[in-house]
């Protein structure tokens, strides 16, 4: 491909352009003819997304790797946008023929024949957030299993309650290339790894489980170092031998102390779902018309950020081609932004974020989040606790779910204590919070200094499509919130 | 739709078993799923949404014979060129080699079905309903839905699928066998504002049959009800109580 424009373009876009090129025929001219079959009816906006993408993992239980499996997937979608409606057709092939078919199809969202108007794509200058050198599944399927056993037995060692490991080592390497009616060409190769890891402890009759998770954009071999998955296993040991010893938890209307990192999937679910544009813009969502007004609590600020390098949520390009950038959403507890895909923005009126972004080349863009995290704030973790009398300490949870338009979530915490007279008291079990989203942040009264992002594990669910993302939260403190429990 | 049924995808079960016996399997099985979609979203008066696709992936699954046992590989791939398959296999193989060996792994030993049922998951007919008639029946959801009640003044739209697929099934005791399905839908989420309380809820039809399906204006006027019904939705103080569940949420 020729592409004398931009000598910069960061490597991962070099490798990604060159290996459509050299694989299926991609070029320039080719994706720009193929737009114009797109365009030959009246469409505002068409675009071009080609997927080539290995998954491999290997998974280890009852003390052995009993099977490792590889899936491939690759095919191009193409899509037409006329007004705010958009027609769609993907092939699993990858080649500008099937594109052209697809895009032949996609047009009829249009009934309107167009001028037929001719595309010229330019290479899209991104980011350069995580390394291409190489696929991170290259690593030899013996070398992941030696390891998986490894780990395996160092779990058993760490506590005769330890009845059972389940391991998995998961990499992913997906490259795509997107080309635009807008001039856009954009290409990635995106790595992402993670290592998780679950123990069942026994006690009696009674059995627990600890589970535990680290990924991100880079290679394998950074989490296959002693000190990194070895502190990964105690941490599972850990939470397991903690819900063995956990009692019901009471209920009611109470204060509620978050701790850092995963929890901040309460900021995600509760908040971030509610500022995606889509939501905003059919005014479905219960943030809609609310830009400039107060939806927290003075000191919060909420960012949506792509461009933290080698983290899960992180990209280079979206999946529409626009580069990834640090977006604020709630500045002082002022609701200040959306997050916008390039439909969603152009029909409000203002410009897209970066956020454009789909499970794959079978799937059309929506306004997705990235990294999501609430800015750290002044307050010591430890005087946060010690401010409640009697509340609840939340520092993991498992599922959630909210209501966009009425606001309404709830979620369940993984590990959560009481709070007695200012101190972590007794771990319990099956806190769930219940809460809405446009409330709950206006009773955030104490923000810590500890900001910590998540590990790397998080997978956000919307219209059925699933993409990699990563959330923050420093400790946080949230006055009367609902807790549901089963001791009243 | 016209290949719809297409001989040469058992071909292609039975080349990705033979490829991965050359290689080293002791046992194999493959899958090949060819699907055929097609859904449409219409939001107030608008068509929001029409997408059509046909693809088709294989799965492979290989087991290698150790002294004590059998290990396994699962694999697949949505590139099905002769090239492609003959890789998979070799891959799939070489995986398998490197996984521990279960003696409780591997096929059933023999007794395989010779007579298909016919379960009737697909009708024919349906084969050729085309991308408008399914707007229409999104169209008419919504519709429905909008002219309900008044306090319904937006949604999420209507939402019509149809999605076809032919499943072919191959192992290397000689099994090799094909069945098609078919999956009809149609969804409507309307929205309800009274005051300052937004509300939604939903309603959806599903069936193996288009003819299954409830009339769309139904479906609209349901997810209607269901959504003004919420509104008005008041918080209870903590308590014990108990609990009903409807039809729809029981399961």
């Amino acid at each position: 491909m020729t592409r004398p424009e931009n000598p910069e373009l960061p490597p991962s876009t070099e490798s990604a352009l060159d290996f459509f090129r050299d694989r299926f025929g991609l070029d320039e001219n080719g994706l720009a003819e193929t737009l114009g079959v797109a365009l030959q009816r009246q469409v505002d906006y068409a675009d071009l997304y080609f997927e080539h993408s290995t998954l491999d993992s290997v998974s280890l239980e009852e003390g052995i790797v009993k099977s490792g499996s590889r899936h491939l997937e690759q095919g191009v979608g193409v899509r037409a946008v006329t007004g705010e409606r958009q027609g769609y057709a993907h092939s699993d092939d990858i080649s500008l023929d099937s594109a052209r078919l697809a895009a032949g199809t996609a047009r009829t969202i249009s009934s309107e024949s167009g001028e037929g108007r001719e595309v010229v794509v330019h290479g899209q200058t991104g980011h350069d957030l995580y390394p291409t050198e190489q696929n991170p599944a290259a690593l030899p399927v013996e070398e992941k299993i030696s390891f998986l056993g490894q780990l395996d037995s160092y779990a058993r060692k760490q506590d005769p309650c330890i009845e059972q490991v389940m391991a998995s080592v998961i990499t992913q390497y997906r490259k795509i290339l997107i080309a635009t009616s807008d001039g856009t060409l954009a290409a990635d190769a995106q790595p992402l790894v993670r290592l998780n890891v679950q123990v069942i402890a026994a006690d009696g009759e009674r059995r627990e489980v600890g589970y535990q998770g680290i990924g991100g954009r880079h290679d394998i071999q950074r989490l296959m170092e002693p000190g990194v998955w070895q502190e990964l296993v105690d941490e599972a040991v850990r939470i397991a031998r903690i819900n063995l010893t956990s009692v019901p938890c009471p209920a009611g209307s109470m204060k509620v102390v978050l701790g850092p990192g995963w929890p901040g999937i309460l900021l995600h679910e509760a908040i971030g779902h509610g500022l995606e544009g889509d939501f905003n813009r059919k005014r479905t969502s219960a943030f809609s018309d609310r830009l400039g007004e107060r939806v927290a609590s003075p000191g919060v600020t909420v960012v949506d950020d792509g461009t933290l390098p080698e983290r899960r949520g992180s990209i280079n390009f979206d999946d529409e081609g626009t580069p990834s950038q640090r977006n604020v959403l709630i500045q002082d507890g002022i609701l200040v932004g959306y997050l916008h895909d390039k439909l969603n923005a152009r029909l409000m009126g203002m410009e897209p974020t970066g956020n454009g972004r789909r499970e794959s080349y079978a799937h059309v863009p929506l306004p997705r989040m990235t990294n999501t995290f609430m800015l750290a704030g002044e307050d010591d973790p430890e005087d946060i606790l010690r401010s409640v009398d009697n509340g609840l300490y939340a520092v993991s949870f498992g599922g959630g779910q909210v209501d966009i338009t009425s606001g309404k979530f709830v979620f369940s915490a993984s590990e959560a204590y009481v709070i007695e007279d200012g101190r972590i008291g007794a771990p319990v079990k099956g806190a769930t919070l219940i809460g809405n989203g446009p409330d709950v942040l206006t009773r955030v009264s104490r923000i810590g200094n500890d900001l910590a992002l998540d590990q790397g594990v998080g997978t956000c669910g919307k219209d059925g499509q699933g993409v990699p993302v990563g959330v923050g939260l420093p400790t946080i403190r949230i006055d009367d919130l609902t807790v549901g429990g089963t001791e009243g | 739709m016209s290949d719809w049924l297409d001989t040469h995808d058992q071909e292609i079960v039975a080349s990705a078993l033979s490829h991965a016996q050359q290689a080293g399997a002791a046992q194999a099985d493959a899958v090949l799923i060819r699907s055929d979609s097609r859904e449409a979203r219409v939001r107030g008066e608008e068509i929001e949404f029409v997408k059509q696709a046909a693809e088709r992936c294989l799965g492979l699954r290989a087991m290698v014979q150790h002294a004590d046992g059998l290990s396994t590989a699962v694999t697949s791939t949505c590139d099905i060129s002769p090239e492609a398959i003959a890789q998979i296999a070799s891959d799939t193989v070489a995986l398998a080699g490197a996984t521990a060996s279960d003696p409780h792994a591997g096929l059933p030993g023999g007794d395989y079905a010779e007579e298909l049922p016919t379960l009737d998951t697909l009708d024919p007919g349906d084969l050729n309903v085309t991308i408008e008639a399914r707007i229409d029946d999104a169209r008419r959801a919504e519709t429905a839905a909008r002219e309900f009640d008044s306090r319904i003044d937006n949604s999420e739209g209507s939402q019509a699928d149809s999605d076809f697929s032919q499943i072919v099934y191959g192992n290397s005791q000689g099994f090799l066998a094909s069945y098609e399905s078919a999956y009809h839908s149609l969804f409507s989420a309307p929205l309800a504002s009274e005051g300052e309380s937004k509300q939604t809820d939903y309603w959806v039809t599903v069936g193996r049959r288009l003819s299954d399906l409830e009339d769309p204006a139904s479906v609209g006027r349901r997810a209607a009800e269901r959504t003004v019904g919420r509104l008005g939705a008041r918080q209870i103080a903590t308590c014990e109580a108990p609990v009903l569940f409807d039809a729809f949420t029981a399961p």
